[in-house]
């Protein structure tokens, strides 16, 4: 995506994938199998409880929500990525120029810290059941103490060098540990059930709206409906399908309908994975009705022992160290002299000072949803050059044809489109669950709009000749 | 060999899953349950490795 060497050129960053490199559908099952079932899953499904949602909110809301993720990515995202077949960069670059494209990746840099910080955080508080360490509660801000701190800076600290030194070796121990960790999220659900006085089926429903979902918000926060639910599941990935993250992936495929296998991803990862994490604080609450603090490591070694403590460590280490590198390779696309070790290494830091300070997990909700925001537009755009721009008689991919190194009306598109949804959630208090789609409209319109404005009929009309 | 070493990796995993399902209905100790998971874990990471090919990402 960044680099030009000769190894990357083979990975067809820099050119259309031919037919012969196309994989089947068993690659793209696997692979959304894998990515989604990560450790920040832990943390999701307990905050929809902390946020108060009912059973019937939360388990048709993720029906409904990550049914229209897997047609987003099917209808949306796939047929873009088989038409070009190339990667998200290179068509960014091709509409927008490289100085779009390093825009984009400092803001995605940025924000895989947040995320990467999330995953190091879940895997030190498996470290940190055995050490015994003092937890934070539910709404601190800041470090317990020493002992979880220390234990987070440094979990934090032996991911980043793990990342830095390249990701194949640990890319090999996710792809083996993939299935397993499925199973055992599976398995919470399960250990879960005696704990919480579910016996059969007949007792599921009642026990659910009781104990396990009663629908009061802890003190402080919003309390989530079927629209929050829906929403969130749907847009929860957003940055992948409407923000098109995965024309990368998806490049790949033979046709578009294997958008569907996304669902692999989305049912045995969101769907079931956030319904057990869920059930995992019902049973730390039934046990003491006091103890509301979001620790994975505690959750899930109070129902599965050691082998909940090993998913949480290995959960959150496997997600962790790709979105470490991307980050080092997103901030060394600012520079390309910068070498990539080192710029990982400093991405890593900062991701472990940040991982320091629990509030932001309990807040993770809010930052997934900003992350899928904050680079949906450039789906938008994507999506405007690739349906419509032709139609109205201007030209797609403009900076390419242009041979522009940077192209205004992107970038302008997606900052107004931001700034409109800053509008719209400080002055009418919209939530920012729900402005990942208007965002995504309106920077469509505006890019459509500043291109009819923009672009040079002389360019046209040579090229069109 | 290696059917032999998938079949026990997937025991291994089957036998997590039906141990936390017989727990659920009070056929098992939670106690016992979670020696059985790490039992599985161990067999899973111990064995799958001999015979999962290293996959491109």
């Amino acid at each position: 995506m960044i680099h030009q060497s000769p190894a990357q050129i083979e990975e067809f960053e820099r050119e259309r994938v031919p037919d012969r490199a196309t994989r089947g559908l068993k690659s793209f099952l696997g692979m959304f199998a894998g990515e989604h079932v990560a450790g920040t899953e832990l943390l999701i499904g307990p905050l929809f409880v902390v946020h108060g949602v009912s059973a019937f909110d939360l388990l048709v809301g993720l029906l409904v929500g990550n049914l229209l993720a897997v047609f987003t990515w099917t209808y949306v995202t796939a047929p873009i990525a088989v038409k070009h077949r190339f990667t998200l960069y290179f068509q960014l670059e091709k509409i927008g120029g490289r100085s779009l494209v390093k825009i984009y990746n400092l803001a995605n840099g940025v924000l895989w810290c947040c995320v990467a910080a999330a995953m190091i955080y879940v895997s030190a508080t498996a470290i940190a059941v055995p050490l015994h360490c003092k937890m934070p509660a539910l709404n601190d801000w800041m470090p317990p103490g020493p002992g979880l701190s220390t234990t987070v800076f440094l979990t934090g600290l032996l991911f980043t060098f793990v990342a830095a030194r390249g990701y194949e070796a640990l890319a090999h121990f996710a792809n083996i540990a993939s299935p397993w960790m499925v199973v055992i999220f599976a398995v919470f659900g399960f250990s879960a059930l005696p704990e919480l006085g579910i016996h059969s089926i007949a007792d599921f429903w009642s026990v659910a709206n009781q104990s396990i979902w009663p629908g009061h918000p802890a003190i402080g926060r919003v309390q989530f409906t079927f629209w929050h639910v829906m929403f969130f599941s749907w847009f929860g990935n957003m940055a992948w399908h409407w923000g098109m993250g995965d024309l990368s992936i998806f490049r790949y495929a033979k046709k578009y309908t294997y958008g569907f296998a996304s669902g692999a991803g989305m049912f045995f990862g969101h769907y079931m994975a956030w319904i057990c994490a869920g059930l995992l604080y019902a049973v730390q609450v039934s046990r003491n009705g006091a103890d509301t603090a979001i620790t994975p490591g505690a959750l899930a070694s109070g129902v599965a022992g050691w082998a909940g403590i090993i998913l949480v460590l290995v959960a959150g280490w496997t997600t962790a160290n790709p979105i470490l590198y991307r980050a080092g390779l997103a901030f060394q696309s600012l520079h390309s002299k910068w070498p990539r070790f080192h710029v990982t290494i400093a991405a890593g830091v900062l991701a472990s000072v940040v991982a320091i300070f629990p509030g932001l997990c309990s807040k993770f909700l809010e930052i997934a949803a900003l992350y899928g925001l904050a680079l949906c537009p450039m789906g938008a755009i994507i999506f405007v050059d690739h349906y419509f721009m032709r139609k109205a008689k201007m030209l797609d991919f403009y900076a390419e044809r242009a041979g522009l190194n940077a192209w205004w009306p992107p970038v302008a598109a997606w900052l107004l489109a931001l700034v409109a949804c800053v509008a719209l959630n400080f002055g009418f208090g919209i939530q920012i669950f729900f402005l990942g789609l208007p965002g995504w409209i309106m920077a469509g319109i505006f890019y459509y709009i500043m291109s009819r404005y923009a672009q040079d009929r002389n360019i046209i009309t040579s090229i069109k000749l | 060999m290696k059917p032999l070493l998938m079949t026990l990796s997937f025991l291994a995993l089957a036998a997590s899953l039906v141990s936390s399902i017989i727990c659920a209905n009070k056929g098992l100790s939670a106690e016992t349950n979670k020696m059985i998971l790490l039992t599985g874990t161990i067999i899973w990471f111990g064995v799958t490795p001999f015979w999962m090919r290293r996959k491109k990402n």
